[in-house]
């Protein structure tokens, strides 16, 4: 007889809403986030063990949403797009959320990073994370984490 | 490169403010967290802004669907797509030896609306639908999902080859569990099936009102034909699981 499995559905409804905050703040389209969203918990379904179980069910969602939201600004050229309207933007200030421009800004430098420098810009730059939080969430350590977001500032100079 | 998002110095950030929403925080996390919130107005907005959201969500997400359009199809590449879904959909009695042939444009218009139930199996790294009649490998992970354009009630079952009656849907209640209208709606269970090859059927029953799934059992156990009565529909699929 077939065995009952726990559900996905119902991690939906549960960890669906920060989820969608998350892609929502690193994508700024309120489709594409609703997209990367679906993606991320229908290839639960079908790959149930890519959550391992190593970390609490939110960390991993985390990580999970920032890598399908990166991978997404990739593959629609927005790299390009946002390059060109934001080469030479100003500095970020701080504030709740930050500007709509300035989260470009951030954007477009972050597709061209390496894949872990992004996930960690993201985490630092628009979560505004602790180090030890974004260590957590990538299961690495905070030194680790610390010496990479040390060589963002050269990353992003050459980028530029 | 400065942060674009940033909270006063020492508050909490939303992964701790998500995890203490969603139960996820131990005793000690929980009240050091709580604690701080008590002091702090910043985060006690922060996380009655959060747990609405997720309130919200909760009560009424955007359905996760496996068959979602393409938001880049365009022309005749989305009619295709359309046209694929629509054949995918319709089976509303899947029993018998042979599998149905796909249903003529005709046949959809006059079934749409029908209830039923879909199964999805992982292949290649991808979900892929089962229809009735395909052949399963022990071990395989099933998920069930279920259309309907009307609110109703339903159960599913499952019958193995020796006559054994497992009732999946709703698992441990002994009344039918309400659905809304959905399409492909993923159900909150899936089937990961043994190694002991033979037929499986599962039988699914929506109707309008609600249904005692006990009696139901009872006579899918005694081999009891059940045919849907008014307002009801029965969908059945029938899978060879195969040695491995």
């Amino acid at each position: 007889m077939p065995a009952l499995t726990p559900t996905v559905a119902e991690l939906y409804r549960t960890y669906g809403a920060s989820a969608l905050r998350r892609a929502r703040s690193i994508l700024g389209d309120e489709a594409r986030a609703q997209d990367v969203v679906q993606d991320t918990f229908v290839s639960l379904l079908a790959r149930p063990e890519q959550f391992a179980g190593r970390s609490a069910f939110s960390t991993w969602l985390y990580s999970a949403v920032t890598h399908r939201c990166l991978n997404t600004l990739r593959d629609q050229g927005n790299r390009a797009r946002l390059l060109d309207r934001h080469a030479d933007a100003a500095a970020p200030s701080g504030g709740h959320g930050g500007a709509p421009e300035e989260l470009a800004a951030v954007r477009a430098l972050l597709v061209r990073l390496p894949a872990e420098l992004a996930q960690i810009a993201v985490h630092y730059y628009i979560d505004g994370m602790t180090h030890h939080e974004i260590a957590e969430v990538l299961g690495c350590s905070r030194r680790r984490i610390g010496t990479l977001l040390e060589s963002l500032p050269g990353h992003a100079q050459e980028i530029r | 490169m400065q942060r674009a998002f940033q909270r006063p110095s020492g508050c909490l950030s939303d992964l701790v403010i998500d995890r203490l929403i969603v139960g996820e925080l131990d005793d000690a996390a929980r009240v050091e967290v709580l604690g701080h919130a008590a002091a702090c107005t910043w985060c006690t907005a922060r996380i009655a802004e959060l747990r609405g959201e997720q309130q919200a969500f909760a009560a009424g997400p955007v359905p996760l669907a496996l068959h979602r359009p393409k938001r880049r199809i365009l022309g005749l590449s989305a009619a295709l797509a359309a046209a694929a879904a629509l054949a995918l959909v319709f089976l509303p009695d899947r029993s018998g030896p042979e599998p149905e042939p796909a249903p003529e444009l005709e046949d959809v218009v006059r079934t749409k609306g029908a209830a039923h139930v879909g199964l999805y199996v992982e292949r290649d790294g991808k979900l892929s639908p089962l229809l009735s009649g395909e052949h399963i490998v022990p071990g395989a992970r099933v998920q069930p999902t279920y259309t309907t354009t009307e609110p109703g009630h339903l159960a599913i079952f499952g019958i193995d080859g020796a006559g054994r009656v497992q009732r999946h849907y709703p698992a441990d209640a002994p009344a039918s569990a309400p659905v809304r209208p959905a399409r492909d709606e993923p159900l909150p269970f899936s089937l990961a099936f043994d190694a002991t090859p033979g037929r499986e059927r599962l039988v699914a029953v929506f109707c309008e009102q609600a249904f005692d799934t006990a009696a139901l059992e009872r006579r899918l156990a005694d081999d009891v034909a059940v045919e849907p009565g008014p307002g009801c529909t029965v969908d059945r699929i029938d899978l060879h699981k195969d040695e491995r």
